[in-house]
């Protein structure tokens, strides 16, 4: 997890497209797969106060069988929607993953 | 000191962690630069899978950064396919982060063989990706001896001029 959050720090979701593409019928977020034991998602979005220079760490979720918990992705939009109305309060710094 | 630097010197500590990390930096680098090298060539997932031999859907599964069951033998079919040569290392873990650090487009690009301009032009000051530099010379054979030489010396190959440069680089080598 940690390696593809440096890696989209460093580098940018447009170096590594792979890396985390908006999703079908929610252009608005992105997924980063990270593949384990469990198979973690994490859910993001460009911005979205400075679209040129950021990303926000919306939820992250496991997923089973290829099947994301019901409602994932409208609660990923909703705090996306929240943060929109009130940035300041809604976001704080990335905390690195520790084991 | 960066973020990633000093994160990366207390976290790799942890074995289990540095090889993960390491692990995914690998996939990552592979499936990002096999997509740079063929949007270099102006080739399409398509065009590259027929020149390996493999289906188009095989392309973007290899392209694709979690992707992670890489072999040898197709690495070697897109390294024929991309007329480069494969190299595969082991490196020591403080080489990953200079590497994550420069990433980028142009320093994933490789030029073909056709491309390479040490083996084709004269008065070359420069190639890039390496550290290899050329003047202009009266044969061939000699040229590229004193090249093999001066990349082993870390040195590029215009400082070698004429017999005295040669003399240098042998005491850089050998002496």
């Amino acid at each position: 997890m940690n390696q593809k959050i440096d890696i989209l720090e460093e580098k940018g979701k447009d170096f590594c497209p792979a890396l985390a593409g908006p999703l079908r019928g929610s252009p608005h977020l992105y997924k980063i797969k990270v593949n384990g034991n469990v198979a973690s998602r994490l859910f993001l979005c460009k911005g979205p106060i400075d679209m040129d220079a950021e990303y926000t760490l919306l939820l992250g979720e496991f997923e089973r069988d290829d099947e994301l918990p019901e409602g994932t992705l409208e609660k990923a939009e909703a705090y996306r929607q929240e943060i929109i109305a009130n940035p300041k309060e809604r976001r704080g710094s990335h905390e690195r993953a520790k084991k | 000191m960066s973020e990633l630097r000093s994160n990366l010197r207390i976290e790799f500590h942890d074995r289990e962690y540095r090889h993960a990390y390491a692990d995914e930096s690998l996939n990552t680098f592979i499936a990002t630069q096999i997509k740079v090298l063929r949007e270099q060539r102006e080739l399409t997932q398509k065009a590259l899978a027929g020149l390996t031999g493999m289906a188009q859907p095989r392309i973007a599964v290899l392209e694709d950064v979690n992707y992670s069951s890489w072999s040898i033998n197709t690495l070697r079919r897109l390294a024929e396919a991309f007329d480069l040569r494969l190299s595969v290392k082991f490196e020591s873990f403080s080489s990953l982060i200079p590497e994550i650090e420069s990433m980028s487009d142009s320093t994933m690009r490789r030029d073909s063989f056709e491309q390479d301009a040490w083996f084709f032009k004269k008065d070359v000051q420069q190639v890039a990706g390496s550290a290899l530099v050329a003047t202009e010379c009266e044969s061939q054979a000699p040229r590229a001896n004193a090249g093999a030489l001066a990349m082993a010396a870390g040195q590029g190959y215009g400082h070698m001029k004429g017999i005295t440069g040669m003399e240098r680089m042998y005491e850089a080598n050998f002496g």
